[in-house]
C-alpha cells in the first residue's frame, strides 16, 4: 500500500481498520486464487509465495497475479474504501524469483514463530520499492522465466545499488 | 544474487503438417519467438542472440538439447485471466460482503 503512514495517522481507529483490512484480505484472496500463498502481512505489505512447480505457468502467474492486484485496487478496493468516506488507496507490487528458506524463532510469544530469509526477499523488498503507484516492478531472475508476451512488455529501469542485478517494468495491460 | 536454476525458451510453431492422420502424429518447425530471439553469427558460430537478455544460444547448443525433448508432452500454457470482467466483479462482492463499516 502506498503512503499508508500519512495516510493511516490522518484516521481514527475504525477507519484504519476498514481501510488496512479491506486492502489486506483482498490481496490475499487474489494471491490465493492465482495459485500463490500468503506468507505473513508485514504493516501495510502482503508477502506471498508462488512454489516453483515444473513449466512456467507458476512464473506467468506471478506476472497476472500482480497485475490483476492492481486492477483490484484501483476498481474495487480504492472506491469502495472512497465510497466510506476514506482516502484514495493505491499500491505497488514487486517480485522476483530465488530460493528462499525458512527458519523457526524460538520464542512461542511470537504469534507467528515461522520466517523466510534468503536473497529473493531482500531483492522483491527493494525492487517493490522502485515502483511508482499501481506499478509492477521484477527482478531479472524472474524476467528471464516469463512468457514472451510479458517479457516485450517488460522495460528496464534500472539497476540495485548494491550490484549489477537489473529490475524491470511490467508495462503490460491484460 | 539468488541463484537461477531453469532457462526458458519459448517457441514458435509453424508449418505444421500431418504425418499420419489416424495415430495423430504431425510434423511442425520450432523456431525461438522471433520477438527475442534474432539470428546471428558471433564468432563464426550460428545460433540465436536474446535481445533482452543478451545470451547467445549456438545452433550446436539447440541440436544437443532437441533430443532431451524426445517423449516429452508438449507445454502449451493457458496464459492469461479467462473472464478479466468476470473475476472484477466476484472480487468486488467479496470486498463488499467482507468488510463493515
Amino acid at each position: 500500500m502506498r503512503h499508508s503512514t500519512t495516510i493511516a495517522s490522518r484516521l481514527n481507529p475504525a477507519q484504519q481498520k476498514l481501510y488496512y483490512e479491506t486492502f489486506l484480505n483482498e490481496m490475499i484472496a487474489v494471491l490465493e486464487d492465482f495459485g500463490g500463498s500468503p506468507f505473513k502481512t508485514a504493516g501495510d505489505c502482503v508477502i506471498g509465495f508462488f512454489p516453483e512447480t515444473s513449466g512456467f505457468q507458476w512464473a506467468d502467474n506471478v506476472i497476472l497475479c500482480g497485475l490483476m492486484m492492481i486492477e483490484v485496487v484501483e476498481k474495487n478496493i480504492s472506491p469502495y474504501v472512497e465510497s466510506k468516506g476514506l482516502p484514495k488507496l493505491e499500491c505497488r507490487i514487486g517480485a522476483d524469483y530465488g530460493e528462499a528458506q525458512t527458519i523457526k524463532l524460538q520464542s512461542d510469544r511470537i504469534p507467528f514463530n515461522f520466517d523466510a530469509i534468503g536473497s529473493v526477499l531482500n531483492f522483491a523488498a527493494k525492487i517493490q520499492g522502485k515502483a511508482d503507484t499501481n506499478q509492477m516492478f521484477i527482478g531479472q531472475n524472474l524476467a528471464e522465466l516469463i512468457y514472451t508476451d510479458f517479457r516485450v512488455c517488460c522495460e528496464e529501469k534500472g539497476k540495485l545499488e548494491d550490484g549489477n542485478y537489473r529490475f524491470f517494468y511490467v508495462n503490460y495491460r491484460t | 544474487m539468488s541463484e537461477k536454476k531453469k532457462f526458458r525458451l519459448d517457441m514458435v510453431i509453424t508449418d505444421v503438417k500431418a504425418v499420419d492422420e489416424k495415430k495423430g502424429l504431425f510434423r511442425f518447425k520450432a523456431v525461438p519467438d522471433p520477438r527475442v530471439w534474432e539470428r546471428r553469427t558471433i564468432n563464426g558460430e550460428h545460433g540465436y542472440w536474446h535481445k533482452i537478455d543478451k545470451v547467445f544460444l549456438t545452433d550446436e547448443e539447440l541440436k544437443r538439447a532437441a533430443p532431451t525433448l524426445k517423449g516429452k508432452p508438449m507445454d502449451v500454457e493457458n496464459v492469461g485471466v479467462k473472464n478479466k470482467e468476470e473475476y472484477l466483479r466476484r472480487s468486488k462482492n467479496r470486498i463488499e460482503g467482507k468488510s463493515e463499516f
